[in-house]
């Protein structure tokens, strides 16, 4: 099918760059670009990790919106239902995570 | 959910996490809290937003016992979680060599354990790229130091030229962030095992 393919690379791991370039290889990938106004973080030292605690902070905080709520996300895509949702908030209530699933339900929360 | 043609999830939260320590020696990285919640409901909730329910989540084997108590089958959240383990990092693409029985020729969409996306639009942007049935999508991100990355060189008119990984000297400040959308096809990649 095609000329390239992934093998162990010379420092012995299977590369998902070289996996990519099969797919340039046969005109099929595409990069798409994420903007400036997009975060993209990684958490891989100390900082890194500081800093997106941080970030998801000031903006959860200044909002009042949770980021990358799951409770959140299945229900706002119909895959549970509100009685589900009251469910899963109760015993998480202590911690304010559960007042927020309860904000989801009752506000006009912009997705 | 079952569709055979629908794309499934891969989150490859494996990794000895050694440059975090001591943080990481009991914990697995992609446990730690970003603030409020753990690493990999960022990753876990990307692939959620795209539309993506049948996910197989990827860890050592040491650590799979937490994420299944906090993760479960999913079921709790509307979605189908499994679980692998990944003997030893081998590279991230070894995600599909783990996953191919997983997979079984469907298209898939990997993500990486330990990445966080977050704006404006980024919802439709993940649907979108899930819509996408032939090739493959990844994203590339402008950032300080893209020899750490996978690095995407465009032309003048925004085609792709080539895609280097770590490069010594980098053809553009474009990374290649940890979310790749690919078809049925990425299987038929690899050959020999």
């Amino acid at each position: 099918m095609t000329s390239r393919s992934v093998t162990s690379s010379s420092r012995g791991e299977l590369e998902i760059t070289d996996l990519n370039r099969c797919y340039l290889d046969i005109g099929q990938l595409a990069v798409e670009r994420l903007g400036r106004g997009m975060a993209w973080l990684d958490t891989g030292t100390h900082e890194s990790l500081q800093q997106a605690a941080s970030f998801i902070e000031t903006i959860e905080t200044r909002q009042g919106l949770k980021i990358a709520c799951p409770e959140e996300i299945a229900y706002t895509s119909g895959w549970i239902d509100t009685e589900h949702l009251i469910r899963l908030a109760e015993p998480l209530r202590k911690s304010g995570y559960g007042e927020y699933l309860l904000e989801v339900l009752t506000q006009d929360i912009p997705q | 959910m079952n569709q055979a043609n629908s794309r499934c999830g891969i989150i490859l939260a494996g990794g000895s996490g050694t440059r975090l320590y001591p943080l990481t020696q009991v914990v697995s990285k992609q446990l730690l809290p970003v603030y409020d919640k753990p690493m990999i409901y960022y990753p876990l909730t990307t692939l959620m937003m795209a539309g993506i329910r049948d996910i197989l989540l990827i860890t050592t084997p040491h650590e799979q016992f937490m994420f299944k108590q906090l993760l479960g089958d999913g079921s709790q959240w509307g979605i189908q979680l499994h679980y692998a383990v990944q003997e030893k990092p081998e590279g991230l693409a070894q995600a599909f060599q783990i996953g191919r029985e997983f997979i079984n020729g469907r298209p898939s969409c990997l993500i990486l354990g330990d990445n966080i996306y977050y704006g404006g639009g980024l919802r439709e942007r993940l649907k979108q790229a899930n819509q996408q049935v032939s090739g493959a999508t990844v994203f590339g991100y402008w950032v300080r130091d893209p020899e750490r990355y996978g690095v995407v060189e465009f032309d003048p008119d925004g085609n792709v030229l080539s895609v280097v990984e770590k490069p010594e000297q980098p053809k553009s400040n474009y990374a290649i962030t940890g979310l790749y959308f690919y078809d049925q096809q990425v299987c038929d990649f690899f050959i020999a095992w």
